[in-house]
């Protein structure tokens, strides 16, 4: 039997430890032009930091700038040399599959550490993070730590309650065990009757306290409106569905920021003078409710239609097939975006910087023009507290979303 | 009357009784400050810009959406970047890519704006930062921030526009013999793009209800430019209802090409 | 190239083989679907590949179109030996495959889905392009509803749409991977008629199926696989009658239901 010769440039092959020398240039001779040029790019990038870094004369960075030299231009020159292997037959097609992928992976985590150690090192080294630690407290809690507060610090312990709540219920979660909502209610009755007196009457707390407050006020709010209008936008009743419709629309068509300015001017006329951090919350529910009411609408058709008409067969009335079928289901399906929805809520309450609460991002912002000096370092402090709260509620929206994704 | 109509006539009466309560509140509080609402302003000369104060209402609502259509260029290249790395075979390179959506996803963007403007701009080296100090650095902050925040909502949304792509479609192109940049221009990309494209727009519409944050740095735009006019004119309602209706105006525009787009882009029988 | 294993795998009649495996094996990780696989078929041959689920009937014959690499041992394919850096496109030409999930796309046409390859690969004329895709759209029975989108077409006509696309490039060798298993059983007998009528034309086909009476009917030679090998490679009428394996006498009776 006759095999057609194949195209056997072997000359190209034996350049293969070119690699070694140039990253990038044994895989462009060999036709694997993709490879070349990432290998070439990163090894221009590589150079580029290291170069300087090797002069430098301080070990810290002469020991990545090596690590990460090395490991590159010993990747580029295995796989390449692999590379001209993997002509030879299947075997070494094989082999040199698993070679690229062993070596890729170092390749790409000694850039890494070069890139993420420099940038650590220089964070670290910033000058001005004794300002930051010195005003720490003021970021987490506001003028709440000042003497005329100092007999109410252990309210805080309210958040204590309010963690202790959400962990319960989702353990219990987790371990399949019913009632979760009991230990939230109470964790959440406990925390909002403890902190309660730090905003009312008068706003005394401040800082990320103060933006978890607004957070959870806010959803407390969002939630009832949402249910309210995202069942009315599912009614048949042309009046109901517009009237919804309308509501949703309108606040998911403005920017937070304008809500906030209508809240805040206007509220005091219809509430009264001093009622400004209730016109705050006001916006936030209102604004998230929107949202919310959409999560609800979605929950509610993702539900098979067989549901509701098999209880409207069952003589249950309009009400009663929303209140005791649909919506118990359909719950289910809507924790997960809920979560979501309230790390966007957490995220919007830093606007309420603009009308004056002094929360995280408006505590961030009077430090930052009061010391001037230390604003990078004081910024990603602030970003970083945001992150780690709203990651963590990521986390759990994921886990909750997880075992719907098995069945 | 049948049911369904006490039930329609009923939401009806408690949004008027809402409406009318707050109408009251809000006259009576007017009165007690001796505020009258004047309409005619936004017909008078605006020492802002050119024109009446209208017409500086329009130059914001312009400016918003330079600003939006800079940003969604930035944010899309960036995002499909993002995309991209998050779907690499190499782990590391999947896992900091996802690193970085998670982190610019998680952070508020006012603070964001802030970090970029008040803080990364401090730490650059001289050269640059005094170049910057010529050119506007509260622009380019803004813009860094709007593309970098909404790249890791689009960097999402790519991936599962490449992941939706079933793998089929791409086996079925290969056993055609179509060649590599054909399986891929011509099967993956343009279902890729159906699939991206919806959801890419709505970003569009975040993105310009988001750029009304570059104000609290100084940056024209609408949100800006509406509250100079507040400033200017001592009229707040005013103000903030042509702010409002700018928005609105500028919101349901894109959403009604938005749905234009995807019922251009839906194929018949599914 | 080593001929001595090749010979039991051959048949007898040989003239050259238009397919020729050799010891294929392929793993996935740790798990090894092909454990060296030996076969050959010859031009006009109808080959139809049976076995239980998770045999790697499916990853076999994706290695003859090199949709799976194969990780050890050889696959000439009409003279070509499937390898890195070889044209792996020349090789897809002569090599249409077949799906179970009909893989049409969903954003052309019929008639587009057809006459995209052509068009592409073999750089014919559009005006060209389009008249084949029509006649094969006749052959197949749905010439009408060439201009419809796939997701407008039963599964039956999409799955005739998809065997028209890939004679398109006038393979030399037809794939088949569970053609029908996707179908409504009405739809069944449309799609199997197609493929009747192509195997009359003197088409080499390697058909992975579990129908017993188009085996019957219209194969040559049936192939049952069992634990990433060949364990059975007899007649259709043979097998049927006269399972050799214990392995393959379970399957039948488990098939078939006697
Ligand atoms: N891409 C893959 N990654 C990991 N394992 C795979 C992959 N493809 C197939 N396998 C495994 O290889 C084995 C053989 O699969 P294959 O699809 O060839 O079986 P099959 O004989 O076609 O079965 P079926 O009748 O169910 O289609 C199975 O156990 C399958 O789980
Ligand atoms: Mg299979």
């Amino acid at each position: 039997m006759t095999v057609k010769p194949s195209v056997q440039p072997a000359s190209t092959s034996a350049l293969s430890w070119l690699s070694y020398l140039v990253p990038g240039l044994g895989q462009l001779l060999l036709g694997h032009t993709l490879l070349g040029v990432q290998f070439l790019a990163t090894a221009a990038l590589v150079w580029l930091i290291a170069w300087p870094l090797l002069q430098s004369g301080a070990a810290f960075s002469i020991v990545l700038a090596l690590i990460a030299v090395v490991s590159l231009h010993l990747g580029a020159g295995l796989t390449a040399a692999a590379d001209a292997r993997r002509r030879l037959g299947a075997e070494q097609a094989h082999a040199a599959q698993n070679v690229y992928k062993r070596w890729s992976v170092i390749v790409a985590l000694a850039v890494v550490v070069l890139i993420g150690g420099l940038l650590l090192k220089w964070i670290v080294t910033l000058p001005s993070w004794n300002e930051v630690q010195r005003n720490f407290l003021f970021l987490l809690i506001g003028r709440f730590r000042a003497e005329q507060f100092a007999d109410q610090l252990w309210r805080l312990w309210g958040f204590a309650a309010l963690a202790l709540g959400t962990v319960a219920a989702f353990g219990m979660a987790q371990l399949k065990i019913r009632n979760g909502w009991i230990p939230l209610v109470i964790g959440a009755a406990v925390g909002i009757v403890l902190l309660f007196p730090t905003v009312s009457p008068q706003v005394s707390i401040g800082g990320l306290a103060l933006s978890l407050i607004l957070a959870i006020l806010g959803i407390l709010g969002a939630i009832p409106l949402g249910l309210l209008f995202g069942v009315g936008r599912t009614n048949t009743l042309p009046v109901i569905r517009g009237i919804s419709v309308g509501y949703i629309e309108l606040f998911r068509s403005l920017p937070f920021i304008t809500v906030i300015f209508w809240f805040f001017i206007f509220v005091p006329y219809v509430l009264g003078e001093g009622t400004q951090f209730w016109a705050v919350v006001a916006a936030l529910s209102l604004f998230t409710g929107a949202y919310v009411a959409e999560i609800v609408r979605a929950g509610i058709q993702a539900l098979p239609s067989g549901q509701a008409e098999a209880a409207r067969a069952l003589g249950l009335s309009g009400t009663q097939t929303m209140l005791q079928v649909v919506l118990p289901q359909a719950v289910r399906n809507m924790i997960p975006p809920l979560v979501g929805q309230f790390i966007s809520l957490f995220k919007d309450t830093s606007l309420v910087s603009i009308v004056g609460l002094i929360e995280l991002a408006g505590a961030g912002r009077i430090t930052a023009n009061r010391l001037v000096t230390a604003t990078f370092e004081l910024y990603l402090t602030v970003a970083l507290l945001y992150f780690v709260f709203a990651y963590l509620l990521s986390l759990l929206a994921r886990r909750l979303e997880a075992p719907r994704a098995v069945r | 009357m049948p049911r369904s109509t006490y039930q329609q006539l009923l939401a009806v009466l408690v949004l008027l009784a809402v409406g009318v309560f707050t109408f009251l509140r809000v006259r009576a509080g007017f009165e007690a400050n001796n505020i009258t609402l004047d309409w005619s302003i936004f017909s008078k000369p605006s020492p802002l810009t050119k024109g009446t104060y209208l017409t500086t209402i329009l130059i914001g609502m312009l400016l918003t959406i330079r600003l939006a259509l800079i940003g969604i260029v930035f944010a899309m290249l960036l995002g499909t970047l993002v995309g991209v790395s998050r779907l690499s075979q190499n782990p590391v390179v999947s896992r900091v890519a996802a690193a970085y959506v998670e982190f610019f996803r998680n952070t508020p963007l006012l603070v964001q704006i802030f970090f970029w403007n008040f803080g990364v701009i401090n730490v650059l080296p001289a050269p640059i930062k005094n170049w910057l100090f010529d050119h506007s650095p509260e622009q380019w902050a803004v813009i860094a921030a709007l593309s970098v925040y909404t790249s890791s909502y689009i960097a999402e949304t790519i991936r599962a526009g490449i992941l939706s792509v079933h793998k089929g479609q791409t086996e079925a192109a290969k056993s055609l013999g179509l060649s590599g940049s054909d399986v891929l221009g011509r099967i993956v990309l343009p279902q890729a793009f159906r699939a991206v494209l919806p959801p890419l727009g709505s970003q569009f519409l975040n993105l310009t209800k988001n750029s009304s944050l570059a104000s609290q740095i100084g940056v024209a735009e609408l949100f800006y430019y509406g509250t100079q006019v507040q400033s200017y004119t001592f009229r707040g309602f005013e103000s903030i209802t042509a702010i409002t209706v700018a928005y609105l105006v500028l919101s349901l525009t894109i959403t009604f090409f938005l749905n234009l787009l995807s019922r251009r882009l839906a194929l018949p029988g599914r | 190239m080593t001929a001595t294993n090749l010979q039991k795998a051959a048949s007898p009649s040989s003239a050259e083989p238009i397919i020729k495996a050799v010891d294929v094996h392929k793993n996935f990780g740790n798990f090894h679907a092909l454990r060296g696989v030996n076969m050959s078929v010859q031009p006009g041959e109808v080959v139809v590949i049976i076995g239980p689920s998770g045999s790697g009937k499916s990853t076999f014959i994706r290695t003859i179109n090199r949709l799976e690499e194969h990780d050890k041992g050889t696959i000439v394919v009409d003279g070509i030996e499937l390898k890195d850096g070889q044209n792996l496109d020349a090789i897809r030409r002569e090599v249409g495959m077949v799906f179970q999930s009909f893989n049409l796309f969903p954003h052309l046409t019929v008639l587009q889905n057809v006459a995209l390859a052509p068009m592409r690969v073999r750089k014919t004329p559009k005006a060209q392009a389009d008249k084949r895709a029509l006649e094969l759209l006749e052959r197949v029975g749905i010439a009408e509803q060439a201009h419809k989108f796939p997701a407008q077409l039963s599964g039956g006509q999409q799955q005739r749409v998809a065997i028209a696309r890939a004679l398109a490039m006038d393979p030399k060798v037809m794939l088949f991977d569970e053609p029908t298993s996707a179908l409504d059983p009405e739809m069944i007998k449309e799609v199997l008629d197609v493929m009747k009528g192509l195997a009359g034309s003197g088409m080499t086909m390697l058909v992975v199926t579990h129908e017993m009476g188009f085996a019957r009917e219209v194969a040559d030679r049936l192939v049952f696989f069992d634990e990433g090998n060949i364990v059975e490679d007899t007649t259709p009428d043979e097998f049927y009658n006269n399972p050799q394996h214990e392995r393959a006498k379970a399957f039948l009776s488990k098939v078939l239901g006697h």
